[in-house]
């Protein structure tokens, strides 16, 4: 299979990152409940996996490194704990439905919220209607690095600037960009949270996420429960990463992220981000010669990462990907969970996405550009 | 019973991150998890240094931001002389 979902998951890894959860499986406990010596290897392995994230993501303590189960995960606490005492949010117009659904559930409580659209690969425009869009109230700017429809890479540290000269909270989707375009917490001034999904550029299991939190920002938990500190108290704890980390943790799944953020060091995000920007250019460079086929893409490489969204005249995209399905190219179709993405692009019946990762090769690339000529 | 000079910390993260420190500083450094008669209900874990250093260990740990619940010192007789810090 030529495989171009891996906005959705990377499907090929690092061969660490399998062996390493094989590993864990075999030797790691509980971490944090037992002084035994299997609790202890388990502990260990978050503990690395945390500093691993600390290099790739720039920022001094381990601590500020939750675990999560996804990126969907992430945003919740990171967007309810912030905006928990009500008010305003500004979100980008090309949030994923992890950032409206849980402020949508939030306008019971009192939140609202306002979609600042704009136009693709415009970081002007995107600035410009965040900046419309932010009121007396505004609390908190919600904002996608990197749109998972277009690839489209938002002026982040524009948006950062802005929300710190307003004195407004700044969460940050990096479900796209993590592992494929470089992003610092400690770059920041705004940005209290970056939510980051395991299982995509990381090249780590489903079902591990990270939330990634500056160092003096306090949010309320989402969850409470056991965390092996504080246990003689009915109060959950009110210190990183144990605020936030209740239960036991995906440790088998956490081992695998460990290498995979690894993986990612030794081989470079900047290199990898280079590598993608390639094969996309690539791709553009094949659909550009097939008629009837409209890209939605970038000219200023700048701006777009390894995703590329198009349409062909006259067909559904779900039929487009059925058909490359059937002859072995895994694409994905329609809204991707991102209505107000497409809203923002005028693609109100979706699109066809490729997205690449640092395991596809120019081969592959051709390949799907010839079973797309043959389609259309 | 866990014996020698111990660093209480509030959670196994913590104990962790000072180990990590005091390691990278040349220290010998142990996480450890210390008995209920040391950490009373805050099901804790401690650093295990060597009592000679426990000066150096806290201030290098503070100067990394990482403040030490308590230092105790607990003899093989089962006495815990707790480390005014």
């Amino acid at each position: 299979m030529i495989y171009l979902d891996n906005a959705a998951t990377t499907l090929y890894k690092p061969p660490e990152v399998g062996a390493a959860v094989l590993d864990a499986m075999r030797t790691c406990a509980n971490a944090g409940r037992g002084g035994h010596s299997a609790a202890m290897v388990a502990a260990d392995k978050l503990y690395e996996c945390r500093e691993a994230a600390a290099e790739l993501f720039g920022f001094d303590r381990a601590e500020q490194a939750v675990f999560t189960f996804n990126t969907t995960h992430s945003l919740n606490i990171a967007i309810k704990g912030i905006m928990s005492n009500g008010g305003h949010c500004v979100i980008s117009g090309f949030e994923h439905n992890s950032v409206v659904r849980p402020l949508k559930a939030m306008e019971k409580l009192g939140v609202s919220y306002t979609v600042a659209y704009s136009r693709l690969f415009d970081a002007e425009d995107t600035l410009r209607a965040i900046k419309n869009a932010v009121r007396e109230d505004t609390v908190c700017v919600v904002c996608t690095h990197v749109s998972n429809v277009f690839g489209y890479i938002l002026p982040i540290k524009e948006i950062d600037e802005f929300c710190n000269e307003k004195g407004i909270a700044l969460i940050i989707d990096a479900a796209q960009s993590a592992g494929t375009v470089p992003i610092k917490l400690n770059e920041f001034k705004a940005v209290k949270c970056i939510c980051v999904p395991g299982h995509k550029g990381l090249y780590g299991p489903q079902g591990t996420g990270l939330l990634l939190i500056n160092d003096n920002t306090s949010i309320p938990s989402l969850m409470q429960g056991g965390t092996g500190s504080m246990s003689g108290k009915p109060e959950q704890p009110d210190f990183l990463p144990d605020m936030h980390e209740s239960g036991t943790q995906n440790i088998h799944g956490i081992a695998g992220l460990c290498e995979g953020i690894r993986y990612i060091l030794k081989v470079g995000v900047d290199k990898i981000a280079e590598y993608e920007r390639g094969l996309i250019l690539k791709a553009k460079g094949y659909l550009s010669q097939i008629p009837r086929i409209k890209m939605y893409a970038s000219d200023d490489a700048a701006l777009q990462n390894g995703v590329l969204s198009f349409n062909v005249e006259g067909k559904s995209s779900e039929d487009i990907a059925s058909k490359l399905a059937e002859k072995g190219i895994a694409v994905r179709a329609g809204l991707h969970c991102a209505p107000i993405a497409h809203k923002s692009a005028g693609t109100k019946y979706g699109t066809v996405r490729i997205s690449v990762s640092w395991f596809n090769n120019e081969e592959e690339i051709s390949a799907f550009a010839y079973r797309i000529g043959e389609i259309v | 019973m866990i014996y020698g000079c111990l660093i209480i910390c509030r959670s196994i993260t913590y104990a962790q991150r000072a180990q990590y420190i005091l390691q990278r500083k040349g220290y010998t450094a142990t996480v450890v998890r210390p008995s209920v008669e040391i950490i009373g209900d805050s099901c804790g874990f401690a650093v295990k240094i060597y009592e000679r250093y426990l000066a150096d260990a806290i201030y290098i740990l503070r100067s990394n931001g990482i403040e030490p619940q308590r230092a105790v010192i607990v003899e093989e007789n089962g006495r815990i002389r707790e480390v005014r810090i």
